[in-house]
């Protein structure tokens, strides 16, 4: 009786989900000062990420696919932000360039089953569903956000010698010494370590700002 | 959704989104129906759909078909967009509704949301409390109304009892007793609660501060504690009273209200750097505009914390004394003197200001200001100097200003091109800039040429319209520019549906009609406006927004929503007060010339708007007092026929007057007027009046042997007919156009009247600019007749139905209606069958006066004319210069002769001082050859006065 009873439920079940034979394509997963992120856009980079770091899309974790949504969240605020300047469109050569770098960084890590370049990377780009147009356009798009985030920020910040000097002294001399590698003199390293006290300080300033537009902007998620 | 990659979209299909059209939605989206499904596609589509800002949600979801092609459903939830606000329940104000509505800060037609609802409510309360309403409970009701995706919102209120004032705590310097301060802030325990007095407590106690030169007094609420279990308000007031501020001119004498007036720090209550500056370049201006050129002028500020005072000193050193004795222009080609001297603030000495205007801030501004007229007109490398010629011509202080002028080249536009126009033609755009080709290059007119421009797009729906001037030289020599205006249009926004609501007793389609923008209309903010102004115009609304629906949306066709608000329907005024009227007491006077006449009166008027749902009002007015006496009833209904140029109004009153100097009449009334309005400049009025005239024999100071004549009632019923024609450029104060009215109307037994005769009343004024546009000249001419005819007449026109003439709107070598023929028994005037007036006026340039500006100007005036007993007297009487046989006149015999029938001339002067509502007047008539008479009653003769004083308001004509 009980057996014949499960039986009847799942024929029940199994018909209702027959007669509602629509599957959801797309739908808003959170808006942006009125302009909608999709669940496929997000479903991009999180596939774009996994091809990025060369990870499985089932390691993804719900933690991590959030996380994403935060970053293009970030991603759009600035893009506003873009539209309202001058543009400074990125050259194509500058995103071959960048694409021929992350071509040849995925392919360092993979064996090769193919026997060409070419071929490889296609090999690469469609295990996570991607076509070489839609990697270029991403990349262009990245590129976009950090030139105008460097615009901005880059010029004002600057970095006097005595700074330089002090995390020469105070920072980077005490980990070559615990290293035991050699000490560098402070004229061959200084460029690296002015270059690396702006990024630290672009990112300060980047977060501080994102936070403000975070504050000003209006964002909804569903 | 790779499952249906590359599949053909059969159909495409909304559910929950409320469009209208349909097709017109399917327009935006990028995935098309009959093309194979991309998802590059379904995703613009969906974006776009999202930004039309009409979904608080979406998704799109896919049907297979049995034929493998699949079928796209944009599934949505609907946004919903402020529609009415409005409060129920009663509140003692303050606050009103409508302070608590736009406490709410929700705005006609923006998205609705449950923050911002929310955010309303609190709003609301925190007026409420503000108020005293602190236990007043606030809810809101929605009114859904999704074909037009409109939410009204229903604020309730429940307000609770008033919070009453608690413990009043008074803290800090204040140099009182704390009973003292509660006495000059007014606040008691005990009393409600409310923001009004709280303010008036604080603005009360600066007030006394601020009386003793406190000025930087600081008075403020620091804390307020409500306590719920008694409905009291504990408060705090902080004070520090501040120093006591001394402002001290040294070196020069300026009586106090001048200095509160130069010195800043009275009027901002504060002291600081900037203020004493601003106070010393005030005193400054105002010392070198008293001739004092070279004043300097230092300020220093001395504090005294011990005796708690700060002395604010302004040490004044005057120099010489100058006169501006001369401003003469060198150099200048393009513009003549006159132009540039027009433009100066800075004025030689003349007879009103005695040693000019001048000041070194002002002839900066000057120099600046012509600088700046060159450079607009093309002379893009003009230098304006001013060089200041002092003891000129070796008189010790007086000084000539000598303004240097180097004009440059001329720079020219070569060619004019216009891009980026897509949907406005060329020739439109050019029509309405003032660029050309060969005109002076001027950054004015590329100004002025942009405002033109993007307002006419704005009000073609087009909101992100941009405009960008950019010109580049063609030729050094001369100068010559090839200018270019790039047009960015961006995209065009339609009417989608237009929604007006909060209509309860007014009739649909009298609102309706006045709405000027139509569905499929470019978005127009002109004929929004000037719809709100027309619904206004109807004269039954109290307030009238209008607003965009979805604002913020991304959709091509709009909603525009339209919401009114009621006026009170019913407006009940009463008065009481006393009438001064320069016409006799009735009954009283004896004085053929007039005396004054005063009464208690009182008043009581009714007004009825919105009259059976439509723009047409009842009116009931009534005045009680010794000197007049009146009922009036009227009815007003615009757009007579549907037709938006004919108005009709009804009147009926009975009126009790003493509007002339001879009697006091009974009228009782009854008119109806229509009026066409034929086109902008020409009115015509067509009306009947039929009215019933009758003379209190107390009143009548005329020949007891006219007595039943003049007395007896007369019924008169007059159709008439009215042509106006007004060319004026301004009818409060014209300076150049023509007026022309023509009026004619018989009264006659078939129109039941009593008395037959007919009018013809015409008056033509014209008004001309001259002398480079300095001057007025106006003329006004009036003509009028006035003819008994049939037998039931007995020949003369009733009394209340003649000419008068005299006063400040008429002649102005008479006093108010004593013109023209004469009771030759008691002098008193009696009025005529025919008049004739005829007035000159040059309207001179305003003087530039201290503190007055040029606000004031002179009027010099010619009148002639005068009141004629019979037609027959007119042409006689026009060329007549002089009152005939005036020998005639000056016999106190039994039927003197006497007659009046001349042209009466009066010269004059007057006075306008220009304010908003027109200038007010003052003028001084002299009559040349005003007429005598015999009073034989009072067994005397008499003469009229040659001077005559008037003050009233608006030009004469």
């Amino acid at each position: 009786m009980k057996c014949r009873f499960h039986l009847a439920l799942i024929l029940l079940l199994g018909c209702a989900s027959g007669l509602s034979s629509s599957d959801v394509l797309d739908r808003v997963v959170a808006v942006v000062d009125g302009h909608p992120i999709l669940a496929s856009e997000w479903d991009d980079v999180v596939r774009y990420e996994c091809f990025l770091n060369q990870r499985g899309l089932a390691e993804i974790t719900i933690a991590e696919r959030r996380a994403t949504l935060q970053r293009m969240i970030d991603q759009r605020l600035i893009e506003q932000e873009m539209k309202m300047e001058d543009p400074h469109p990125v050259s194509a050569e500058e995103v071959t360039r960048k694409v021929g770098e992350l071509k040849a960084q995925i392919l360092h890590n993979r064996i090769s089953t193919s026997g060409t370049e070419s071929l490889e990377w296609k090999a690469a780009l469609s295990q996570y569903g991607f076509t070489p147009e839609e990697v270029e356009d991403q990349v262009t798009r990245e590129l976009s956000v950090l030139r105008f985030v460097d615009r901005r920020f880059r010029p004002a910040i600057q970095i006097e010698p005595v700074e330089i000097e002090r995390y020469y002294r105070e920072t980077l001399m005490p980990q070559l010494e615990k290293a035991g590698a050699p000490d560098p003199p402070l004229a061959e390293v200084a460029a690296q370590i002015r270059e690396l006290l702006t990024q630290k300080i672009l990112d300060e300033q980047l977060n501080n700002w994102l936070h403000t537009l975070r504050q000003q902007g209006k964002i909804q998620m569903r | 959704m790779d499952r249906y990659q590359g599949l053909p979209v059969r159909d495409i299909q909304f559910r929950g989104s409320g469009f209208e059209d349909i097709n017109r939605v399917k327009n935006l989206l990028a995935q098309r129906e009959n093309q194979p499904l991309q998802k590059i596609n379904v995703q613009k589509s969906i974006q776009a759909l999202y930004e039309t800002g009409r979904f608080a949600d979406l998704q799109v979801e896919a049907q297979p078909t049995p034929d493998a092609q699949v079928t796209l459903v944009f599934v949505g939830t609907q946004n919903y967009f402020v529609g009415a606000r409005r409060i129920e329940g009663h509140i003692d104000p303050p606050p009103t509704a409508n302070q608590l509505v736009n406490a709410s800060r929700l705005q006609l037609g923006e998205l609705f949301t449950d923050e911002k609802l929310n955010s309303a409510i609190q709003g609301i309360q925190r007026v409420l409390t503000e108020n005293g309403y602190h236990k007043a409970a606030v809810t809101a009701r929605l009114e859904k109304h999704p074909a037009q995706q409109q939410v009204d919102i229903i604020f309730t209120l429940i307000p609770g009892p008033v919070a009453r004032i608690g413990q009043v705590t008074i803290q800090g310097n204040t140099g009182y007793a704390e009973e003292e301060i509660k006495e000059i802030a007014k606040i008691y325990s005990g009393d409600h609660v409310s923001l009004a007095r709280l303010t008036r407590a604080l603005e009360n106690l600066r007030r006394k501060y601020q009386k003793q030169d406190r000025i930087e007094a600081s008075v403020s609420i620091t804390h307020n504690l409500y306590h719920p279990e008694t409905n009291t308000v504990d408060y705090i007031i902080s004070i520090d009273r501040g120093p006591k501020v001394d402002v001290e001119l040294q070196g020069a004498y300026l009586r106090r209200g001048l200095v509160k007036k130069y010195v800043p720090l009275f009027e901002e209550n504060s002291v600081d750097e900037d203020l004493l500056n601003e106070g010393r370049r005030n005193l400054r201006d105002y010392f070198q505009t008293q001739g004092y050129f070279d004043v300097k002028v230092d300020v220093k500020q001395e504090r005294d914390d011990a005796r708690n005072r700060l002395h604010v000193v302004y040490e004044i050193d005057r120099g010489k004394r100058h006169r501006l004795v001369g401003m003469v222009f060198d150099g200048n080609h393009y513009f003549d003197s006159e132009l540039l001297r027009e433009r100066m603030q800075v004025q030689p000495s003349s007879f009103l200001l005695s040693h000019g205007r001048f000041s070194q801030s002002l002839i900066n501004d000057d120099v600046a200001s012509i600088q700046a007229l060159y450079r607009n007109n093309g002379f893009a490398t003009a230098k304006v100097s001013a060089e200041q010629q002092d003891d000129y011509r070796g008189e010790v202080g007086h000084l000539r200003v000598v303004i240097h002028i180097q004009e440059g080249p001329q720079t020219r536009v070569q060619t004019f091109a216009i891009e980026g126009n897509r949907t406005i033609p060329t020739d439109v755009i050019r029509s309405m800039v003032d660029t050309k080709e060969d005109q002076p290059f001027s950054e004015t007119n590329i100004a002025s040429d942009r405002d033109n421009v993007t307002n006419y797009y704005f009000n073609n729906g087009f909101p992100d319209v941009q405009f960008e001037a950019t010109y580049r030289q063609v030729s050094s020599d001369p100068p010559r520019v090839a200018l270019t205006y790039k047009i960015t249009e961006g995209r065009q926004i339609f009417v989608d549906n237009t929604f007006l609501s909060g209509l309860h007793f007014t009739r649909p389609y009298v609102a309706n009609r006045e709405v000027q923008v139509h569905k499929g209309d470019p978005l127009s903010q002109a004929e929004m406006l000037d719809t709100q102004r027309r619904l206004y115009d109807l004269g039954i609304f109290n307030q009238v927004d209008a607003a965009i629906q979805n604002p913020d949306g991304e959709e091509d066709h709009k909603n525009v929503l339209f919401q009114v608000e009621e006026a009170k329907r019913y407006t009940f005024n009463y008065g009481f007060g006393l009438e001064i009227d320069s016409g006799s007491d009735p009954g009283q006077s004896n004085q053929p010339q007039g005396g004054t006449g005063v009464s208690p009166r009182v008043s009581f008027d009714v007004t009825r708007l919105n009259f059976l749902g439509r723009d047409h009002t009842l009116l009931f007015k009534s005045r009680y007092g010794r000197l007049q006496k009146l009922a009036l009833f009227s009815y007003e209904a615009p757009r007579l026929f549907q037709r938006e140029n004919w108005n009709l109004i009804l009147t009926s009153f009975y009126d009790n007057t003493r509007d002339v100097r001879t009697f006091t009449a009974d009228r009782l009334e009854g008119a109806l007027q229509a009026e066409q309005k034929y086109s902008r400049i020409t009115t015509l009025l067509y009306s009947f009046s039929y009215r019933r005239v009758k003379v209190d024999p107390r009143t009548l100071h005329i020949s007891p042997s006219l007595i039943p004549l003049l007395s007896q009632p007369v019924r008169v019923g007059m159709p008439s007919f009215t042509l106006v024609r007004d060319k004026r450029d301004d009818p409060l104060d014209a300076r150049k156009g023509n007026y022309t009215t023509f009026n004619f109307g018989v009264s006659a037994k078939a129109f039941g009247s009593e008395t037959s005769f007919n009018k013809l009343l015409t008056t033509n004024a014209t008004y001309h600019l001259f002398y480079k546009k300095r001057l007025v000249f106006a003329r006004f001419t009036e003509i009028g007749f006035e003819e008994p005819f049939g037998r039931g007449s007995q020949g003369i026109v009733p009394l209340p139905e003649r000419f008068f003439s005299g006063g400040a709107n008429s002649h102005r070598g008479f006093a108010l209606n004593q013109a023209g023929p004469r009771d030759l028994e008691t002098g008193f005037p009696v009025g005529g069958d025919a008049l004739f007036l005829n007035q000159l006026e040059l309207r001179l340039p305003p003087f530039t006066l201290p503190y007055l500006g040029q606000d004031l100007s002179p009027v010099l005036f010619h009148d002639m004319g005068n009141i004629f007993a019979h037609a027959s007297d007119f042409f006689p009487g026009l060329f007549r210069l002089h009152q005939k046989s005036v020998s005639q006149c000056r016999i106190l015999g039994p039927l003197p002769a006497c007659s009046f029938s001349y042209n009466s001339q009066a010269i004059g002067a007057g006075l306008r001082y220009k304010t908003p509502i027109g200038p007010i007047r003052v003028d001084v008539g002299y009559n040349l050859n005003p007429p005598s008479f015999p009073i034989p009653q009072q067994n005397r003769v008499d003469s009229l006065k040659h001077f005559n004083f008037f003050f009233s308001l608006g030009q004469t004509f």
